[in-house]
């Protein structure tokens, strides 16, 4: 009876460690099948009232269409703007990571502050592709999986500078309407810690300098790339300087709109603006007459440069032999300068 | 009626020691453990509700506290502006947009615009640039005429869309616009303005955003009118798909506060905010504010069950090792019981055990001895029957009398010889008696007159009997062959020297309830020691003179038949004579008829 | 007896294991992960320029029920056979639930009673109900064509035509708008005329006809946003077309819009709460990927605003949402 009994409680106890295992691994979750044909992109602006950056996006969301149609796989490309706010944009970033996108597109706040975003990105795992507010060349560094598109602000500057330096020499009247042998211009820059605003006025005003043409600065201010500023200051301008001013220089060209508004509304002498972006309503307002010119650069590429990139990584492929990476992370969209047809 | 007792003694009575123990101990042990958890539990979940609840008021000071300091900051900036700027510049000859610009920039990060509006609503100054909207006539807004009359006081708005100044197309900003009437030097004329600090609402989002309070709660400020300032639903409550206790929250002043919302209790905690009169409200619901938690209380069950556990455990070890001695002296009984009394006994466990044991091992011997001595006292009795059987009939007896027979007939004396045959013939009819042993007191009685008779007439008359019975005993139970040994001894021992004067009395009558027989003889008599050892004689006698019975065997058959206390009683004086009793108990034959039967 | 015990004691024992695995681990009771869920919408539009608001709404959701949203535009705008390619590629991909402005509501009505769509479906801008159709976000654009309407009657007497600007399709949304316009306005007397917007210079020209040669006074009313933001446009640019338009209206919450609306150039529109509508359509495509009953109709309210409502707060939050 005894030699039963024992037999019976070892069988038991085996049963009973089986029928625990059992359930444990039963209901360990089953697996969902990966899906490969699909990628996840995702983009924060740094604001969403800017209106070169709209133009990126919406060039980004068609590109991101027709990428979807060429290769069959489907992109998900999830936008969000930082209303101006870095630890808007951070949060951003964190809830992409962890919604699983494969890589990042960010056009950051503050650019000082872009190593935030790189860490997260590189505990994650998960490629960045920066656009049009460059990260500091240290922070680039950080990573080999960090990307940059953008326009060469140097570049653009001296576009816009020679766009009046040929103007000049063709018919120096056309610059300088009052004929008093220099051209009297009013500066309107974008964020003081901008990086961008500080180097096209550079080089704008140098470009002007270097063709030789005499230029004057009577006021300058910083509108901080933003037209209803611009439109204001330039009202005050008007009222306070009127017939003196015969050329407005603008770091980009919503700051040129404003202008333009001002003087629509107010009524002014007639005067020549330049700015840098090429929106689509700078270039209605150059088409128009409104605006002497601006600097393109080709939101089609750039858009393009971003959505291959971004894909080429996401999808763990080479990037597009067609796109050209300086120190194999940088990628400078081409500009050129855009008159009246 | 063997089986009503035991439900009479309760149903723990069906179970064994151990279960009852067991039951007892267990059940005992579990109110304990559930009385110990059960308050453990309750005490744990009241003081972590007061410790979320302490929390969650500390929270809210703490928040109040960012807020209070939010606001003063800005209360800063806009006297920085006014005493810092404003008071000191001339506005015909200096621009304090400079000033402006420096203050603008080292708060951007709340500040979305600041202006300085004259008297007539015309716009002075603006950092960032700005200009008002077209059409807009400043000075018909109440929050202006409002600032303009009350000349000392900052004047808080609720938030509101930036409206007054000219806006890009894709972007509207929801502020709070912070103003305050001041003083304007224009030359050398002074007049009032209005200083406008537009704060971003967003910046006052992210202090109130994200924050948590235990167990699900959240906060949210009103202003003094009870206009909602922050929530975090605050666009759903709007649109209609979400409420809140806003009523009842204008009402209250700073503290505790429990309310009931669509049927939800809840705890809230108000603090109020300086100067302007808004209130932070923390809500934190009560339900749930206890350990409820499916896993919590799984734990608790899993805790309580394995203390059980444990317990019975050491439970079932305890009381194994008291019932398992009982257990073994149950296996003993039960083979006592099977009817094997030379088991040993077990002896063992607690000394009351041992006690037991040792005493069942006594009685099983005293049974043992009880029932030897019955065996032998049937195996006595047996003996005794079989002795009275080999009595009953005598040979030498049986010779004798036809010796006299013989003679009578011989001797021409047909009529005596008649009566002594016929005597003969009911003497040993009576002496068989169909083999019982009990007959009636009239057949006893015929029996040794029959006896006599024979006898008289062979000892040649040397005596007389006499044979006296009352009517009423005749029928009453009697030995058999009780007399008749008893005569037979008194002839031999006392008639044989008579000559023709002894006298056998024999008498039958009631006495107290009882049978008494006797009989008395004037023979030879005996002394005290021949008495006694008439009762010690052997059983069986060789006697070729008499039946062989002894007195003996007949006390000891009477005594046997009838009990202990009757039987006979012998009286002797030498040369008197003897008498002897005999005490019978008073039962009549068919009553002893009727107990045969029923045996 | 022994041998039952030992039995008893041995499931007693793994009944405390049990009980363990059950409170202490995350073996057999997990805790609640928070399980995401993967909606998509498409819209019938190829831009998102009207459903600003909407998106807001949505993202709220989103985030308050953890849910992945997917908001899809069209490669081309009403493009009906794209709509439905979209709509069994995302549910391919495996979005638990969508919701759809659809280009046909027919056809995809259709689709959900055939079995080709198999996930619950949330359907906006649509009035038909019934069946299959697990819910409906929309509102009542007949009742909005009659609110404005309306408004239009008590402000213009019915001398003055009123044209109608729309886009060339069978747009069902702006049609019942018209339906309901036309309703009160031909009730009233007014005369009706519908111009459509077939190349870019149509809106334009009508409009020009009203100053040379007509010097006629007309009332316009845009069937769509797009319309009415183009038209505003118009007005905009020359103060002389605009002193022949007595009144501009139509509908739509796009920002532009408002801004118009503010500068004066539009006198009056219709809108809804596109937040609340961006808000419920997530929550109700969770709760039906949840198993949890919905509301099978929800008909949000139009309502007509003018110039100094925009600030009133009745309509501030719902025009301008707080993010």
């Amino acid at each position: 009876m005894r030699k039963i009994g024992m037999g019976i409680m070892w069988r038991a106890w085996i049963l009973l460690f089986a029928g625990v295992l059992c359930l444990c691994t039963g209901c360990s979750k089953s697996r969902m099948p990966e899906k490969k044909n699909s990628i996840r992109i995702g983009v924060s602006l740094y604001r969403g009232d800017d209106t070169f950056i709209n133009n990126i996006r919406a060039e980004l969301e068609k590109k991101a269409k027709e990428y979807e149609q060429e290769s069959g796989i489907k992109v998900i490309l999830d936008i969000q703007e930082a209303k101006g706010n870095q630890n808007t944009q951070n949060n951003q970033v964190e809830r992409f990571i962890s919604l699983g996108c494969d890589v990042l597109c960010i056009n950051p706040v503050d650019r000082m502050a872009a190593s935030a975003i790189i860490d997260k990105a590189m505990t994650a795992g998960i490629p960045v592709v920066f656009f049009n507010r460059q990260p500091v060349e240290e922070d680039m560094n950080r990573w080999d999986q960090l990307y940059y598109v953008g326009a060469d602000a140097k570049e653009s500057a001296v576009l816009q500078g020679s766009i009046l330096v040929n103007l000049y020499r063709e018919t120096p009247g056309a610059l300088d309407f009052d004929g008093d042998g220099v051209v009297s211009y009013v500066l309107l820059e974008g964020e003081t810690s901008h990086q961008d605003s500080l180097i096209r006025t550079e080089w704008s005003i140098q470009t002007l300098k270097d063709g030789g043409v005499p230029i004057e600065k009577i006021a300058g201010a910083i509108a901080n790339w933003e037209r209803s500023q611009a439109s204001a200051i330039m009202e005050q301008w008007l009222d306070k300087y009127g017939d003196e001013m015969e050329l407005v220089i603008c770091n980009n060209d919503d700051m040129a709109l404003g202008a333009i508004d001002a003087l629509e509304r107010v009524g002014g002498p007639k005067l020549n603006l330049v700015g840098i972006d090429a929106t689509n309503p700078g270039l209605e307002a150059v088409q128009s007459g409104k605006m002497l010119g601006t600097v393109s650069s080709d939101k089609e590429k750039y858009a393009w440069a971003i959505l291959q990139i971004a894909a080429a990584k996401a999808r763990h492929q080479q990037i597009n032999a067609e796109i050209t990476l300086t120190d194999g992370k940088y990628y400078w969209c081409a500009q050129e300068i855009i008159l009246k047809n | 009626m063997g089986l009503k007792q035991e439900d009479r003694n309760g149903i723990f009575s069906r179970f064994s020691i151990r279960s009852t123990i067991f039951i007892y101990f267990t059940v005992s042990a579990l109110v304990g453990i559930m009385l110990v958890g059960l308050s453990l539990y309750s005490r744990l979940a009241t003081q972590y509700a007061v410790m979320i609840q302490e929390e969650n008021q500390e929270m809210i000071r703490q928040i109040n506290r960012s807020v209070d300091s939010y606001l003063r900051t800005v209360m800063k900036l806009s006297d920085s502006l006014y005493y810092g700027v404003i008071k000191n510049a001339d506005l015909s000859s200096d621009s304090v947009n400079n000033e402006f610009t420096l203050l603008y920039d080292n708060n951007k990060d709340y500040v979305s615009n600041i202006a300085l509006l004259s008297k007539k609503g015309e716009l002075l100054e603006a950092v960032p640039a700005a200009r008002l909207k077209t059409g807009l006539d400043v000075t018909k807004e109440t929050w202006f005429q409002e600032t303009l009359k009350r000349t000392d006081n900052l004047h808080f708005t609720i938030p509101h869309v930036q409206y007054i100044f000219d806006n890009h197309e894709n972007q509207y900003r929801w502020v709070i616009t912070l103003s305050r009437a001041v003083e304007i030097t224009d030359g050398t004329a002074t007049d009032q303005g209005v200083l406008l600090l537009d704060i971003s609402y967003a910046s006052l989002q992210q202090l109130l955003d994200n924050v948590t309070l235990g167990n699900n709660g959240y906060l949210y400020m009103i202003g003094s009118g009870g206009e909602l300032i922050y929530h975090p639903q605050m666009q759903l409550i709007d649109s209609g798909l979400a409420t809140e206790n806003l009523e009842a929250a204008s009402g209250y002043r700073d503290g505790n506060y429990k309310e009931t919302y669509l049927g939800e209790l809840r705890e809230v905690f108000v603090k109020s905010v300086g100067y302007t009169g808004w209130k932070i409200i923390g809500v934190t619901p009560a339900r749930g504010l206890s350990l409820n938690n499916l896993k919590t209380n799984l734990l608790l069950v899993f805790i309580i069950a394995l203390v059980l556990y444990i317990l019975t455990l050491i439970n079932a070890y305890i009381s194994s090792r008291i019932t398992i001695p009982i257990h073994e002296l149950e296996k003993s009984v039960n083979e006592l019981e099977a009817g094997h009394l030379d088991t040993k006994v077990y002896m063992g466990g607690s000394y009351e055990i041992r006690h037991l044991g040792r005493s069942i091992g006594d009685m099983a011997k005293r049974i043992q001895t009880l029932m030897d001595d019955i065996v032998a006292e049937h195996e006595s009795k047996r003996k005794s029957e079989f002795d009275t059987l080999q009595s009953q009939i005598n040979p030498h007896f049986l010779y004798n009398t036809l010796d006299i027979i013989v003679w009578m007939i011989e001797n021409e004396q047909k009529d005596e010889a008649v009566k002594i045959v016929t005597a003969l013939a009911r003497f040993f009819r009576i002496s068989l008696s169909k083999g019982k042993s009990i007959i009636t007191v009239r057949d006893e009685v015929e029996h040794v007159r029959n006896y006599l008779m024979i006898q008289q007439k062979r000892f040649k008359n040397k005596f007389i009997y006499r044979i006296e019975t009352e009517p009423d005993v005749l029928n009453f139970a009697s030995l058999k062959l009780m007399l008749q040994p008893l005569v037979e001894n008194a002839i031999y021992h006392g008639m044989e020297f008579m000559d023709g004067d002894g006298l056998i009395e024999i008498k039958a009558y009631l006495e107290n309830g009882d049978l008494w027989f006797t009989i008395r003889d004037n023979g030879l008599g005996m002394t005290k020691d021949q008495v006694d050892s008439l009762l010690a004689e052997p059983v069986y006698t060789t006697s070729h003179r008499g039946s062989g019975i002894g007195v003996k065997n007949v006390n000891e058959r009477i005594r046997l038949y009838f009990g202990e206390e009757y039987g006979l009683v012998i009286e002797s004086e030498p040369d008197e004579g003897t008498w002897i009793r005999i005490h019978l108990p008073a039962v009549s034959y068919q009553e002893i008829l009727k107990k045969e039967k029923a045996r | 007896m022994r041998k039952r015990e030992k039995l008893l004691w041995i499931l007693y024992a793994g009944f405390l294991v049990l009980l363990f695995l059950l409170s202490s681990t995350n073996l057999i009771i997990k805790e609640r992960e928070q399980e995401i869920y993967r909606l998509s919408v498409i819209i019938e539009d190829s831009r998102d320029d009207n459903y600003v608001n909407f998106r807001k709404g949505m993202d709220q959701a989103a985030m308050e029920q953890n849910a992945d949203v997917s908001f899809i535009t069209l490669y081309e705008k009403d493009n009906r056979k794209q709509q439905m390619e979209l709509i069994l590629r995302e549910e391919q991909d495996g979005a638990g639930a969508l919701v759809v402005s659809p280009v046909d509501e027919n056809e995809v009505i259709q689709a959900i009673s055939g079995g080709r769509i198999q996930v619950p479906l949330v359907l906006l801008n649509t009035e038909l109900t019934g069946g299959e159709i697990e819910a409906v976000i929309s509102p009542d654009y007949y009742e909005m064509g009659k609110l404005l309407a309306k408004k239009v009657v008590e402000r213009h007497d019915s001398t003055l035509p009123v044209y109608l600007f729309g886009e060339p399709q069978d747009n069902r949304t702006s049609g019942r708008f018209e339906a309901g316009i036309r309703s009160v306005l031909e009730a009233q007397g007014y005369r009706v005329t519908l111009f459509e917007h077939r190349n870019e210079q149509d809106y334009r020209r009508t409009i020009e006809e009203l100053v040379y040669p007509g010097c006629r006074d007309a009332v316009i009313i845009a069937l769509d946003p797009g319309s009415l933001s183009e038209t505003a446009a118009i007005l905009w640019d020359s103060s002389v077309y605009a002193s022949y338009v007595k009144g501009l209206y139509g509908r739509g919450t796009t920002l532009s819009v408002l801004n118009d609306l503010d500068r004066g150039m539009i006198r009056g529109i219709c809108v809804t709460d596109d937040f609340a509508a961006g808000y419920q359509s997530v929550q109700n495509a969770v709760n039906l990927m949840k198993n949890r009953r919905v509301q099978k109709q929800v008909n949000l309210e139009s309502y007509y605003i003018e110039k100094e409502d925009l600030r009133r707060p009745e309509y501030e939050k719902m025009l301008y949402p707080i993010e």
